[in-house]
């Protein structure tokens, strides 16, 4: 009896000696733990203000800029004061991206801030070609400089409040959708702040989010229509397999199927509501082996193409990556390649089959155009291709230049060291709009 | 019996704090570093810039590893950068090397992490869909303006708030990110999507719906 109370005893204490052990562990661990939280929750907090004192700035030297650039008068000073406002506004974006704000919480004033940012570049460009700006522009950029000296006060008035309170703070504790931060920020755009309109071709106008569809004067079909276009374009498809998913309301109006291919791949069709036109095909297809050349699959690639209802398209650039041919096609006119109008498809090698295919923006920007008939000729076109290049083939083309511009190019293949160059000169007046350089990567050929 | 109970009572203690603290030995060892990728090739150019400056001894192997980052650090205090050990633009440019605003093969990669971590039990056009709509947000201007931006925007997608955007993607998701840098958008121009099963936030719904694919609505 006495023996099995002392074993039991020892036990005791050595469990309570295991138990203090293990509690000053836990303690200390904890302890480091905390102060581990602590320090990356002060890191964290450095990062946002420094991202907003950066933001503070940027509002700050944009709104003195552009009252800078309202009583300049001298294109040379105006046209550097735009482009460091352009600078400063495409900054203050950076800034605000990199702050805790709630998704589309302030999307008003950032969308506000990228359009000067892309207006003042625009007109930067306008004066570096030796034009005036419009009576329109100067009055635009006071009205410009009137929001952001608002803005500026408003931004200031606020660091005030924020630097009181802590940025991550306010970033954790939510109030419905939006945090407090985004919250304080949303103030910025109070009844007294207007924002006015840009009206520009550049870096995020409104006219590139809402393009013209060009080529789908067509009547509207119904699904079964669609359906049976498919059944015809995917001759090899059982039609039991096709199952109408639904319609896809945006830029483009489609109804969208999935079909299974005699590989049984599933594949994700979209049809055009307007004229049951094969829009986009999408398949998951991964396989690596390749039994078909890429000469071949561009051929596969141009009878698909045909058999949607595009004619006349002629291959432009191919490349292989993994399996998969992708090609691109353009449809040619007196010998002028029309890039704009871009049918893009991907060919498995392994099956031969299409697996991707997309022609938005053929029918977005294909139309009847009345081509001028070069000023330049074609030796004349080589000789404005720097002389360190190598010229290998010049061929005619329509290039699509950024904010819907189409320009006639000639469009010279070169090579300089071992890389191939793609030099754009216009054909009306011999400058050159752009230079390409492919870039070979792991994952294919890159067109910079 | 009572000397059993106490005994009882310490063994459960003991189990607890003996559990809690494996936990945070855990949280420690698997603290995953917050490691800003680049390509290799990227990095051996990174390597060989420093050495050429005097501020790296070590080999030109393209992994960044503590001496790198020290080197890193040195140069960026000496030529007035934010010291933070990570190469962006800034650095990148005081190195004499320019980073360029074209999509690269480090944008496929992000691109590629994000839609696998965002929809990769979803169909394959739906994950084409996502990529997308990441692009169009850089096109937007109501977003930020590169893709590594609107991935990383705070708060934007759930998948890189919880850290699953640090999973290495497969070859759909790389495919699906290809085929949208390549111009693919099955939701022609959305610039947002949520699943109606597990949508927390109450604005989503006022977005004017486009598409449905897999388990996501796409919208406006």
């Amino acid at each position: 009896m006495e023996k099995s109370l002392k074993r039991s005893n020892i036990f005791l204490i050595v469990l309570s000696v295991i138990l203090a052990i293990a509690l000053v562990t836990f303690v200390v661990l904890y302890g480091i733990s905390m102060s581990n939280q602590n320090r990356l929750k002060v890191d964290l907090e450095n990062i946002y203000q420094r991202n907003y004192s950066e933001l503070v700035d940027n509002i700050n030297n944009s709104a003195i800029k552009l009252s800078k650039v309202a009583v300049s008068g001298e294109n040379a000073y105006s046209r550097n004061l735009l482009n460091e406002i352009s600078k400063n506004t495409a900054q203050a974006t950076t800034n605000l991206s990199a702050l805790p704000i709630s998704i589309n919480g302030i999307s008003e004033t950032i969308k506000f801030i990228n359009q000067v940012s892309g207006y003042t570049q625009t007109l930067s460009n306008k004066l570096d070609r030796g034009e005036n700006l419009t009576q329109q522009e100067l009055e635009t950029l006071k009205q410009l400089k009137d929001a952001f000296t608002t803005l500026k006060d408003k931004i200031n008035d606020m660091s005030t409040k924020i630097y009181n309170g802590k940025i991550y703070d306010a970033s954790v504790a939510f109030d419905g959708d939006f945090n407090k931060f985004t919250q304080i920020l949303q103030n910025l755009k109070s009844k007294d702040v207007e924002y006015p309109a840009m009206i520009y071709d550049g870096p995020f106008s409104d006219s590139m989010v809402n393009k013209d569809i060009k080529n789908m004067n067509f009547s509207k079909v119904t699904s079964d229509v669609a359906k049976s276009e498919i059944l015809d374009v995917f001759k090899d498809v059982d039609q039991n397999s096709v199952t109408y998913l639904g319609e896809t309301n945006g830029h483009f109006k489609t109804y969208d199927f999935k079909l299974i291919a005699p590989s049984e791949h599933s594949m994700y069709v979209q049809v055009t509501q307007n004229g049951a036109k094969i829009l986009t095909l999408s398949v998951g297809d991964f396989d690596d082996t390749q039994n078909y050349s890429l000469g071949t699959a561009e051929d596969i690639a141009i009878k698909f193409t045909n058999a949607t209802g595009i004619n006349e398209v002629k291959c432009v650039w191919s490349d292989v990556v993994g399996g998969d041919a992708y090609i691109n096609l353009a449809p040619v006119e007196n010998c002028v390649i029309l890039y704009p109008d871009l049918v893009k498809v991907k060919v498995d090698l392994n099956s031969g089959r299409v697996v991707g295919f997309e022609a938005s923006s053929y029918y977005t920007n294909h139309t009847k155009r009345s081509l001028k008939t070069p000023a330049l000729s074609v030796q004349s076109a080589k000789d404005e291709v720097p002389s360190s290049l190598y010229v290998k083939e010049t061929r005619l083309c329509l290039a699509p230049l950024e904010y819907n511009r189409e320009i006639l190019c000639y469009e010279n293949i070169c090579s300089h060291d071992g890389a191939t160059y793609y030099v754009y000169v216009n054909a009306t007046d011999g400058e050159i709009e752009n230079i390409l350089k492919v870039v070979e990567t792991d994952n294919g050929s890159l067109l910079m | 019996m009572k000397k059993r109970k106490i005994f009882l009572f310490m063994l459960a203690l003991f189990a607890i704090l003996y559990s809690a603290t494996f936990v945070l030995i855990d949280a420690f060892t698997n603290n995953e570093a917050i490691v800003i990728t680049a390509s290799q090739s990227e990095n051996k150019q990174i390597q060989q810039r420093l050495k050429e400056l005097g501020y790296y001894a070590g080999s030109i192997d393209g992994i960044i590893g503590s001496q790198s980052l020290k080197a890193i650090r040195n140069f960026q205090r000496d030529y007035g950068l934010t010291v933070d050990g990570i190469v962006g633009p800034k650095t990148l440019s005081a190195l004499g090397l320019s980073s360029s605003t074209s999509y690269t093969s480090q944008d496929l990669y992000l691109l590629a992490k994000c839609v696998h971590a965002e929809a990769r039990g979803e169909p394959y056009v739906g994950q084409v869909a996502v990529a997308a709509v990441i692009l169009n947000r850089v096109d937007s201007p109501e977003f930020p303006n590169t893709i590594s931006g609107v991935i990383y925007q705070p708060w934007a997608f759930t998948a890189v708030n919880d850290g699953q955007i640090n999973l290495e993607p497969n070859d759909s998701a790389y495919s699906a990110a290809k085929d949208a840098l390549n111009g693919w958008d099955p939701t022609y121009g959305c610039l947002y999507y949520y699943n109606p099963k597990t949508a927390t936030s109450e604005w989503i719904w006022s977005r004017i719906p486009v598409v449905t694919i897999g388990e996501h609505v796409f919208a406006i």
